[in-house]
């Protein structure tokens, strides 16, 4: 009986595994032109900013918005977006203020076929600086820099002064004077159109000689209502969109989310409208998202890095089996100093940290050779670089390993004293010393560090050894990276311990340096993390966000003046660039993605055969 | 038996309090600011001021500006409540987000319970009633590899063996993305895609329930009592499953127990592994995310689960073994 019960059960087993083959075999699904996204980033249920700032998220937000009045180009610059705005006009006013008038297209309508008209673009201005979007949680930096928004956002007036609706497809935006001249004066005029009738039904959109404002039913609850009931509110279910994609489904249960195409889209910026019917996110595990790609389960991976990852990658296509296209990074790894306290404050003792350490065999440890080392603070595919590589190449130290140059900054900075105060006498003495404000201060300096984490372990092997022979220290503390952040940030530190972190930065599109330079104590922390207060660094970044929009040369020579006095400064030492890699499925064509040109944008003008 | 039950009602109130001030203090201690990572992503291009003004709005929000001791009772009183705070991750609720990795993980150990105890059980008693055959021996180093090789191990080599050079199952996920059907054929999907961390599970549970089924058979098996019942005539079937099984029990309903409250807590590297949207996968990114509402809600809950469940199990003895009282 026990055998006969036994075998009972195993039969039961093979058949339930049968019967599972069998079923994924009979439940496989009818693949029209679709492309799954495997993102080792799990996709959230926020289809809406405002919220969260998922990464993968925000590339499905993106498909789904359009008719933006500028537009990001492929080129990496902000360009009038033709397809919605009919004309414009820009206008200085006598206060310094600057006036962008929009005559929108007439033909625009969202995919459920409603009209868009100047009062949804209105709306998603007064929409987002609303003090009722605060009280739901929601966070848009949509309009600090126009005229008005102060007494708009805080509530104490109902109008928004620098807004204006000026027809049913006219509308205007008064950028500040205290904001102007900007180069990117451009990026802070792209607005896009908000479905009025679907977040805010009921409410009109009127013009006064104050501004524009919302009917007084615009409230917390209605908002409430319309954007946050779970499940059905526009920010888990934006149904109503403008873009070249529509929303199509998320399945928390598997952190998987799909657009499919609207078809009454008409164009971005280029005309493009999209050719893949469906696009689908799926979550993968970084230790089997290769094999997920080569058994068909996903059709691309996006931004790969690392040595170990990408070799599997290549050999899929040495296989055939994928196809691939490769960028470098829009950010880098570093080594960031405190630029206000102890030996790093001193640009020489980060200058001779530079010279002793190998970058160029420190970048192919540890991205496996697939990665650049840059010598600015810039991203090797920013156009600023690629346009002037010769000159910088030429001009920027490299800082290439050098032993004896980092000795000589040394000495030409003071650091030429023992323990005693008397003369260092290398091979005897252990650490340098210099006198600083009339006492010895020794050439010591805290490291903090995060725990399983390669780069920390290579600086560890390839660059404390290396100081030691020219009598400086480095000592290393492994925190927590929350830790880490405090003390970077000197975030609640009382008296800062660490004059040097290791970790990793990314560039936004438009770059604010003038925040992160800026000898303001206001922007030092969570802006100025290096706390470095340099007079010139900060009066080129000043001089550079003057520049007129037009002028691009201009805007350049400034860069690289910015580059040159950052190279002398080092507050950073960039240590890699990662070469990201993109693999997909042959059978997507024309998709020709960079680090400024991502997923969102280079899917939109592919297809599949 | 009345008393005893309200006793440890009472008992269990004191130990969630003592917990709850000891891993609200924990969690306390911790270092990080919850409201700079809660609007860390705003800050890029963003004016200090507006970035100041997010800062205090968030410390705000999550009640960080009030003394601890106001947080401490703020939190305790929302938790009872059912109101387990914020998820700085998902930005919505705890109580919203957390339904569906809860329902996916108890989907996903039920299904595991019945072929796990429909194995072990029977092939436990076998084993120990052929104590010493080669049938006993050849189970014996079966289950002994399931019990020594790591979760994580077992795992990827049935990946590689399933789903890569035989095809047969998905490498991860819960369903085939972008399939559309009746409800039958999504639930159908739903199974095939738990498939093969079923068997993982299934296969890395055989070897420790297996042998625990054995030993305590063995035990049960020795005793005089078994000698009087074969000595009275009674037959092998009922020596064993009636006499020497239903001793055997006793120190089985601990290991249930704790079965029943691993129905509510995820294994994190079978969810991480085949990308099981449960509760160990969120509760390990909480903690890395340093998303704390999430987390103290999970540690709360299964707190009070073991309390529970340990509540359950002595109740348990008292009804398998009608020599323990419970007073």
């Amino acid at each position: 009986m026990n055998k006969k019960l036994f075998i009972l059960v195993l039969v039961a087993i093979f058949s339930a595994s049968l019967f599972a083959m069998a079923a994924g075999e009979t439940v496989a699904p009818k693949v029209e032109t679709q492309v799954i996204l495997g993102s080792s980033t799990q996709v959230n249920a926020d289809f809406f900013n405002g919220w969260t700032n998922s990464a993968t998220n925000s590339y499905l937000k993106t498909l789904m918005g359009g008719y933006e009045t500028v537009s990001w180009t492929k080129e990496g610059r902000y360009a009038i977006n033709p397809t919605a705005v009919k004309s414009w006009k820009a206008t200085e006013n006598a206060d310094g203020s600057k006036t962008y008038v929009f005559n929108i297209a007439n033909n625009l309508v969202y995919n459920d076929g409603t009209k868009i008209t100047a009062k949804d673009y209105v709306f998603s201005i007064l929409y987002a600086a609303s003090p009722q979007v605060v009280e739901i949680g929601a966070r848009y930096g949509v309009g600090p820099e126009y005229v008005g928004y102060t007494a708009y956002h805080d509530g104490s007036a109902k109008e928004f002064k620098g807004i204006r609706l000026l027809g049913d497809y006219s509308f205007s935006i008064q950028i500040a004077a205290e904001e102007l001249p900007y180069y990117y004066d451009l990026s802070l005029v792209s607005v896009g159109p908000l479905p009025l009738h679907v977040i805010a039904p009921g409410v009109t959109v009127t013009d006064t000689p104050n501004g524009a404002k919302l009917s007084d039913n615009f409230t917390t609850d209605l908002l409430r209502e319309t954007v946050l009931t779970p499940n059905t509110g526009y920010r888990y279910r934006p149904l109503v969109t403008s873009g070249p994609y529509q929303f199509e489904s998320y399945d928390p249960a598997d952190s998987t989310a799909s657009v499919i195409l609207n078809p009454k889209f008409l164009g971005a910026y280029d005309g493009a409208k999209g050719n893949i019917y469906r696009i689908i996110i799926k979550l993968t595990n970084t230790a089997t998202q290769m094999d997920e790609l080569k058994t068909g389960a996903i059709d691309m991976l996006q931004g790969i890095s690392g040595g170990a990852q990408i070799t599997r990658g290549l050999d899929l296509h040495d296989q055939g089996i994928v196809n691939y296209a490769s960028y470098p990074r829009y950010g880098y790894g570093k080594i960031a100093f405190a630029c206000d306290f102890g030996p790093t404050q001193f640009p020489a003792v980060r200058r001779a940290i530079a010279y002793s350490l190998d970058r160029n065999e420190f970048a192919r440890q540890y991205t496996g050779g697939y990665g650049i080392v840059v010598n600015g603070y810039y991203g090797a595919s920013m156009w600023e670089y690629r346009e002037n590589k010769d000159r910088l190449d030429k001009e920027l130290n490299s800082y290439a390993y050098n032993l004896q140059k980092a000795e000589d900054e040394l000495v030409k900075d003071g650091w030429t004293l023992n323990k005693d105060g008397k003369a260092f006498v290398k091979g005897v003495d252990q650490i340098r010393y210099k006198k600083v404000d009339g006492e010895l201060m020794p050439l010591s300096i805290e490291w903090a560090n995060t725990a399983n984490n390669p780069v920390s372990d290579l600086i560890a092997a390839m660059l404390v050894p290396e100081v030691k022979k020219i009598g400086m220290q480095i000592n290393g503390t492994t925190v927590d990276f929350a830790v880490l952040l405090d003390h970077l940030y000197k975030d609640g530190i009382e008296k800062p311990v660490y004059g040097m972190f290791n970790l990793g930065t990314g560039f936004a599109t438009t770059q604010a340096i003038w925040y992160y330079y800026s000898t303001d104590p206001e922007y030092f922390g969570t802006y100025n993390t290096n706390f470095i207060a340099d007079k010139e660094l900060e009066s080129i970044a000043l001089d550079m966000k003057r520049t007129d929009p037009q002028d691009q040369k201009g805007w350049a020579e400034k860069w690289i003046l910015f580059q040159k006095r950052w190279n002398t400064l080092m507050p950073d030492i960039p240590l890699y660039s990662d070469i990201y890699h993109d693999f997909f499925n042959p059978k997507i064509v024309g998709y020709d993605s960079s680090p400024t040109w991502q997923f969102q944008y280079a899917i939109l003008r592919a297809d599949v055969k | 038996m009345f008393k005893y039950v309200l006793r440890r009602l009472v008992y269990i109130v004191v130990v969630f309090l003592i917990g709850s001030v000891l891993i609200f203090s924990l969690y306390k201690s911790v270092p990080g600011d919850p409201a700079r990572l809660m609007i860390e992503g705003n800050k890029a291009n963003m004016k200090p001021a507006e970035y100041e003004a997010l800062y205090r709005d968030a410390v705000k929000k999550l009640g960080l500006d009030k003394p601890l001791v106001v947080q401490y009772f703020t939190w305790l009183f929302n938790t009872l409540r059912g109101d387990f705070g914020y998820s700085l991750t998902y930005k919505m609720p705890v109580r919203q987000m957390i339904g569906v990795p809860m329902k996916n993980t108890i989907m996903l150990n039920v299904w595991s319970l019945l072929p796990v105890f429909a194995i072990t059980i029977p092939l436990g008693i076998a084993t120990a009633v052929r104590r010493n055959t080669r049938f006993d021996s050849t189970v014996q180093v079966i289950t002994i590899i399931g019990y020594s090789l790591p979760f994580f191990v077992i795992a990827l080599l049935f990946i590689f063996l399933f789903a890569v050079k035989l095809p047969i199952f998905p490498i991860s996920g819960v369903q085939t993305p972008g399939l559309r059907g009746t409800p039958g054929r999504m639930f159908l999907d739903k199974l095939y895609h738990m498939a093969l961390p079923l068997l993982v599970m299934v296969f890395t549970s055989l070897g420790g329930l297996t042998r625990y089924v054995r030993a305590t058979m063995i035990e049960a098996l020795s005793m005089d009592y078994i000698r009087t019942a074969r000595a009275k005539g009674l037959t092998e079937k009922v020596v064993i499953y009636s006499h020497a099984f239903r001793n055997a029990l006793i120190p089985f309903i601990t290991i249930m127990t704790g079965w029943f409250i691993s129905i509510f807590s995820g294994s994190v590297v079978i969810e991480r592994t085949f990308l099981w949207n449960g509760m160990g996968k969120v509760i390990i990114d909480a903690l890395n995310q340093q998303d704390f509402a999430v987390s103290l809600a999970m540690v709360m809950f299964y707190l009070v689960l073991s309390l529970v469940g340990n509540l359950l199990m002595d109740l348990s003895y008292g009804l398998a073994d009608p020599r323990v009282k419970l007073n």
